[in-house]
């Protein structure tokens, strides 16, 4: 089975080469770009799989690219990596509520590079396997949504529905950051108001409730929440 | 009500007074005159009468009656008054005037009655026998204690009736004489009183109409010259007043008008109540034409129609930031209840400062950070990248190894770099703050020199030639190191961004009162909207290309402070495809 198609976009040509030497020994197909124009003609020619995308570019900047990505239905689906030097959360937000799954902070470790394009992947084919009321499972932590129901090393825990949703919601997609609006998007659910700062105490009680289980869900700085992978 | 004319309510009056004083006058007058003369008629009758008595009471019992008739006659006569004797039992006996025989009973007359119970008996009445009116008096005859008869003599009274009536007739004229004399008297008293008067109402229609510095005429009258002085003082401190208002008003007025924040005052209608000239600017509306429109009307701006409608809800000031155009302008605003003397509400003030300026640099600022971040992390990221590549296996491929070597080799070169070049900015910046950057006489045509043999080396390579124009020699107050690295730094970037065996002129001019140092390159040239940021901090015009040249991104922000340092300026112009030319402009006197 060919591996999958992976999109580089980055302006710096040693960092391609070194992200490109890196990938293509896990046998991925490559393609890059070192400009934003580029990037979107070959992403709208090639359709990749993955796309790790530089946000500071020359010409249209990768945030841009990535809204014009996500707005195209032929390119919405691709997966991108933002790949940006720290400092920029508001970029990264952005990009997240843009569609983006997943960033990378430079300086980066090609092998933390590596785990989340695997990760990505993985996600993508675990979601498309499942649907939305299949169970969730954990080591210690089971999630029944057809039941509403959180079992914790076998024994039900309490929680409210607010608190239920926002569970669910990270632990199906674990691994991938998200920001506070996008949770409450997520959250509000039918009628339950929820403001971007009250998505704080809910995970401060989710916590609480689910012992050391609650400490897989991680506080991403300036960011937002996810559910790290065990 | 009706208003009526002054005359109309004194003429009347006036009138009315006058004719009733005539009349009682009158009254009283001809009254004690008529009393007056039938007391005097009285008096002579009642004196007849007793000469009568005296001659006929001892006798009188013994006249016959043609004895008594004619002497009644004869002493008629002599009087020129008629007398009557009657006897007690009221028959006439003698006559001046009648035949005792024909006249009737005279008992009933209330002076026969009278004189029968021995009194005098007066009586003025018409007498029917005579046809006139008479004043009688009736006296008894009284012989030896008896009455024997009674004399009456009578006279007529129709003399002063006449002489009465001549009197009513002179009153009658009179009075309309006076009633005449009364309405012109009442007419120019009215006059007299109305005339101050009508002139004060014009003067304070005067008033009225805004003439405060007319002067009412103070009329001699004290109650009407007391009401001029009032209305006058009055003016006078209307005058005060209105001058101190307006004098206030236009303080107001040009505090407001040479404020630099816009300030905007809504009522709780939201129509505008004022605002300045730096409202209407910074807004983009003309304030005269705005005011006492309603807010959604004149401004259209959402961000400010929300942050004005937020303002009368919130208990205290409000602070907002509003976006003019495209991020064309950026305004603070600050919003207020506004309150009147009483502390009522009516409406808010908003007042706009222009923060464009500081969002720009804010802005400069944080694309700074972001910049530096960037430009560090890029070295760092391949640097780290590749030192894990080779750890992971890459080191068993000597090929491989080498060449990543080179790149982490070459990324710690630029990290080395934009690190001097970081620490040479700051440096020269601190110094020009601290004004510590000794500046002595020299040559710039050696600086030039100078600058031209660092970069000699780099430009052989790509076989440009650099021609040195400066004819003259040109001195000035420079620190010549710092005024070398300036064009060093200028010259490095014209070798870049020229072709192999291009043509570069570094020139010296004195214009305008300027040394201009001039690099000219025949290269790629600078699009304009790069032009205005092209000397702040790792801006770049094109970042793959100046990036892949080794620049720092830092030269030009290095020229451009060593040029400050000393006291110039730099500028550029570029046109795309032919060429820059980037000036380093001194002054000629410091």
């Amino acid at each position: 089975m060919p591996k999958e198609a992976i999109l580089i976009v980055d302006d710096e040509e040693d960092i391609l080469e070194l992200i490109e030497y890196n990938l293509s020994k896990e046998g991925f197909r490559l393609h890059t770009a070192v400009s934003g124009e580029e990037a979107l003609r070959i992403a709208r020619e090639e359709l990749p799989d993955l796309i790790l995308l530089d946000l500071m570019l020359p010409g249209i900047d990768g945030l841009q690219v990535c809204r014009l990505l996500k707005s195209d239905p032929d390119t919405a689906h691709i997966p991108i990596i933002m790949v940006t030097a720290k400092g920029s959360e508001s970029d990264v937000i952005v990009g997240l509520e843009l569609g983006a799954d997943d960033y990378v902070t430079k300086p980066f470790s090609p092998r933390i590079l590596l785990a989340r394009v695997k990760a990505v992947f993985r996600r993508r084919t675990a979601l498309s396997d499942e649907d939305e009321s299949s169970p969730i499972r954990y080591p210690d932590l089971i999630i029944h949504p057809d039941r509403f129901e959180v079992l914790l090393e076998g024994q039900p825990v309490d929680l409210t529905a607010t608190e239920f949703r926002i569970l669910e919601y990270l632990a199906r997609r674990p691994g991938r950051v998200f920001t506070r609006d996008q949770i409450v998007d997520a959250a509000r659910g039918k009628d339950y108001p929820v403001t971007d700062r009250s998505v704080d105490v809910h995970i401060v009680s989710l916590r609480k409730k689910l012992g050391i289980v609650g400490k897989q869900i991680e506080t991403v700085h300036g960011i937002g929440y996810r559910f790290r992978e065990l | 009500m009706k208003k009526r004319k002054l005359i109309w309510k004194l003429f009347p009056a006036y009138l009315a007074i006058t004719l009733f004083s005539l009349a009682v006058i009158a009254i009283i007058a001809t009254r004690s005159v008529r009393d007056f003369y039938y007391a005097s008629i009285s008096a002579q009758l009642e004196s007849f009468a007793h000469l009568v008595d005296q001659q006929v009471a001892n006798r009188f019992s013994e006249f016959t009656i043609d004895e008594l008739d004619s002497i009644s006659i004869r002493l008629g006569e002599l009087t020129s008054s008629r007398i009557t004797f009657i006897h007690p039992d009221g028959m006439v006996l003698g006559d001046t005037d009648r035949d005792p025989l024909e006249m009737e009973n005279h008992a009933d007359r209330p002076e026969i009655a009278a004189a029968c119970t021995g009194k005098k008996g007066v009586s003025i009445r018409f007498s029917p026998t005579l046809k006139s009116n008479r004043m009688y008096l009736a006296l008894p005859i009284v012989h030896e204690d008896d009455l024997v008869g009674v004399v009456r003599v009578s006279r007529s009274v129709e003399a002063i009736d006449n002489a009465l009536k001549q009197v009513y007739t002179w009153i009658f004229l009179g009075g309309i004489l006076i009633a005449v004399l009364a309405s012109i008297s009442s007419y120019l008293v009215s006059r007299r009183i109305s005339k101050p008067l009508v002139d004060m109402k014009e003067g304070a229609n005067r008033f009225a109409a805004g003439d405060l510095d007319h002067k009412l005429v103070v009329p001699p009258t004290e109650e009407i010259g007391q009401l001029a002085d009032a209305l006058n003082e009055m003016a006078s401190q209307l005058r005060e007043r209105i001058s101190t208002v307006t004098s206030q008003r236009n303080e107001l007025e040009a505090v407001l008008s040479s404020m630099v924040e816009g300030v905007l005052a809504v009522d709780i209608n939201e129509r505008i109540l004022r605002m300045n000239h730096a409202a209407g600017r910074l807004l983009n509306i003309d304030p005269v034409k705005m005011k006492g429109r309603s807010l959604p009307e004149a401004i259209i701006n959402p961000d400010f129609l929300a942050f004005a409608a937020s303002v009368p809800g919130s208990s205290e000031n409000r602070e907002g930031e509003i976006v003019i155009g495209d991020g064309e302008r950026y305004l603070q605003a600050h919003g207020t209840h506004l309150l009147d003397a009483e502390g009522e509400e009516i409406g808010i003030l908003i007042v706009l400062n222009d923060v464009t300026r500081l969002r720009r640099l804010e802005k400069v600022r944080r694309d700074f950070v972001a910049n530096v971040s960037h430009e560090l992390k890029t070295p760092i990221t391949s640097i780290q990248g590749f030192v894990e590549t080779l750890r992971d296996g890459a080191l068993n491929d000597p090929k491989d190894a080498e060449h990543f070597l080179e790149i982490i080799s070459r990324h710690t070169d630029r990290l080395n770099a934009i690190i001097e070049d970081l620490l040479a900015l700051s440096r020269i910046e601190r110094e020009v703050e601290k004004n510590d950057i000794p500046l002595e006489r020299g040559s710039i045509r050696k600086v030039l020199q100078m600058a031209r043999q660092n970069c000699e080396p780099k430009a052989s390579a790509k076989n440009i030639a650099i021609s040195l124009k400066d004819t003259k020699d040109t001195q000035s107050m420079i620190n010549a190191p710092l005024l070398e690295h300036a064009v060093t730094n200028l010259l490095d970037n014209a070798i870049n961004y020229s072709p192999e065996a291009g043509e570069i002129s570094l020139d010296v001019l004195t214009e305008g009162g300027e040394i201009i140092i001039e690099v000219k390159d025949h290269g790629c040239g600078i699009g304009t909207e790069h032009l205005p940021r092209l000397f702040e901090r790792f801006y770049r015009a094109d970042n793959d290309r100046s990036r892949k040249l080794g620049g720092t991104g830092l030269g030009l922000a290095i020229a451009k402070h060593i040029t400050i340092a000393h006291h110039g300026r730099v500028s550029v112009d570029s046109i795309e495809g032919k060429g820059s030319v980037f000036r380093i402009h001194l002054p000629v006197h410091i």
